[in-house]
């Protein structure tokens, strides 16, 4: 009765999404469309009104409603801002004119307003680095919450989700424990991938922050052609990215007890 | 059993309403746009960045590289009634800069992505059915790609050009491209060549030539054309970020990555709007084609809706 989707099956039979209500038994008639599956699935697994016993934080859990909107745009929004666009209007707005009035305010502690920086201070290193990691990461942050929303909508509809709820276990419990450590397998293969390039791709962040980093190092290397720096340089973040794929892979175990390495 | 008793309802045609009609693929890919208003929106957008780029003189008369069109005398002025945008660092008005310099980032972009679909759809398609050794140098060589930092790359690759013009960018973005859209359209293609319908294929007698071109080819290449929606947006961010960079456009010619870069330190300065308009112009037609392939996506495949 539930068959699970497929091109091919999509292909050839026709959606019904009209609900039947002339069934002899009187049966709720399951549609045969997407949203009918999770009618369905809500149906068996005894939450007739499920929309009320969802918890209301995650955009995966809330499809349709208007935090999972509200997420969809805003990241969709962030993925449309290239990394130069965000870090030249960052600097100027944020670091410029918010930091400038940071600065000269007495209340603040002038390490806070460091926070708020135009370049890279060497005196303050990791806090004049949040603005440029904030402006690097935003990509990254929407592309975690949108695989992460995806991967949780995909998995909230297998049989082990129903079964632990038909089991009795609390929403919270099903999600948090089950079904959100399950769906971070795909967002961990994409950290993983992406920590190489956040390392030796910062270049434009760099550039624009002014941070003497690797990226501007290989840049600069490269136009003096400068070949023993570029090997090395290039070789660390390889490193790096190899241990951060090992780390990943061992995570695979750890979030899914399914997987194994023998 | 009851999704037999609605299949029944449906034939006799009572209650019958348009979603339930019979459709093909195609048919219900067509439908499920027509009623998603972030169809509607992104598509008139990218009407209105496609008709900037390629006839500009309707949206903004003169251009800034006309002879007399700017003047020094106007230079890095503030938005006024009569030039709402304000003018360039270089005394053109901003609002015919920026429509003009449209159609540089989208003509690399729509280059770059035929290229690239050219490339990815041939090859992918001949890896994933075939498969064997052929199968494994592509994905290896796409393996070899997916470990570069684009940017770096294509820096080094556009700095051994003294000259640079749309075919040189685009071919560099596109040597650097074509990889994302090959591994989808193998694994689309493995995909579908596991069908039930490519196998009756095969034993009515049809060839390989014909399986890849009636069944293979219109069944795996929806997440390709998304994929290459969402890349019409993303060549123009990276066009922008090249030109940004210095290894894109060069002066005199007008692009948005250009106008960003000399806007960028006059900004610092207080003149905002010498960044705030090239970078909201890039935004939004990086946006209203992101928009577009997701609403592809939506109704190529509702798995992910």
């Amino acid at each position: 009765m539930l068959r699970p989707f497929s091109w091919n099956a999509w292909a050839s039979t026709p959606p019904v999404t009209s609900a039947s209500t002339s069934g002899a038994s009187g049966v709720r008639a399951l549609h045969r469309t997407h949203a009918g599956y999770r009618a369905a699935d809500r149906h068996r697994a005894g939450f007739r009104d499920g929309r009320r016993h969802h918890p209301r934080r995650l955009a995966g859990l809330r499809k349709d409603k208007f935090v999972d909107n509200l997420v969809r745009f805003s990241t969709v929004l962030l993925i449309a801002f290239p990394v130069f666009v965000f870090g030249t209007l960052a600097q100027v707005f944020i670091g410029l004119e918010m930091g400038l009035r940071l600065r000269e305010a007495d209340w603040v502690p002038s390490w806070f307003a460091q926070m708020f920086t135009v370049t890279y201070n060497s005196e303050y290193p990791w806090l004049s680095l949040m603005l440029p990691g904030l402006v690097l990461g935003a990509f990254s942050l929407a592309a975690i919450a949108r695989l992460t929303r995806t991967s949780l909508i995909e998995n909230l509809r297998s049989d082990y989700v129903r079964t632990a709820r038909a089991k009795g276990l609390t929403v919270s419990r099903t999600v948090g424990v089950h079904t959100l450590r399950n769906s971070l397998i795909p967002v961990v293969t994409y950290i993983g991938i992406d920590i190489g390039l956040l390392l030796g791709g910062a270049l434009v962040t760099e550039g624009i922050f002014n941070i003497p980093g690797v990226g501007q190092l290989v840049f600069q290397a490269i136009q003096a052609n400068d070949s023993t720096v570029i090997l090395g340089v290039v070789t660390i973040p390889t490193v790096v990215f190899l241990v951060a794929n090992l780390a990943v892979d061992i995570l695979y175990a750890a979030l899914d007890p399914r997987i194994r390495y023998e | 059993m009851s999704d037999v008793l609605a299949a029944q309802d449906t034939g006799t045609g009572e209650g019958v309403t348009r979603g339930d009609k019979n459709r093909s693929l195609w048919g219900e890919v067509r439908y499920e746009l027509m009623r998603n208003p972030v169809f509607w929106i992104s598509s008139v957008l990218v009407l209105v960045i496609l008709s900037m780029a390629f006839a500009p003189q309707l949206w903004a008369s003169t251009s800034p590289t006309a002879s007399g069109a700017c003047s020094l005398s106007h230079y890095r002025e503030r938005p006024s009634s009569q030039h709402p945008f304000g003018f360039t660092a270089t005394g053109c008005d901003m609002w015919s800069s920026v429509v003009w310099g449209t159609g540089k980032s989208v003509i690399v972009a729509i280059l770059v992505t035929v290229a690239t679909l050219v490339t990815g759809v041939a090859l992918g398609t001949l890896a994933g059915f075939f498969g064997g050794f052929g199968d494994t140098i592509v994905s290896r060589i796409t393996d070899v790609f997916f470990g570069l930092p684009f940017i770096l790359g294509a820096i080094v690759f556009l700095a051994l050009f003294p000259k640079r013009n749309v075919l040189t960018i685009s071919l560099v973005l596109a040597i650097f491209g074509w990889t994302s859209l090959t591994r989808v359209m193998r694994g689309s293609v493995i995909a579908t060549k596991q069908k039930d319908y490519v196998d009756a294929a095969r034993a009515l007698g049809a060839s390989n030539f014909f399986i890849i071109r009636r069944h293979i080819l219109a069944n795996s290449i929806a997440p390709v054309i998304v994929l290459a929606t969402i890349g019409l947006g993303a060549y123009i961010g990276a066009e922008a970020t090249l030109t940004f960079l210095g290894v894109g456009y060069q002066r005199p010619t007008v692009s948005w990555g250009l106008l960003v870069a000399e806007g960028q330190n006059l900004a610092l300065a207080g003149y905002w709007h010498l960044l705030v308009i090239p970078c909201a112009f890039i935004v939004v037609t990086v946006l209203s084609f992101i928009l577009l392939g997701d609403a592809l996506r939506d109704a190529l495949d509702p798995r992910t809706r």
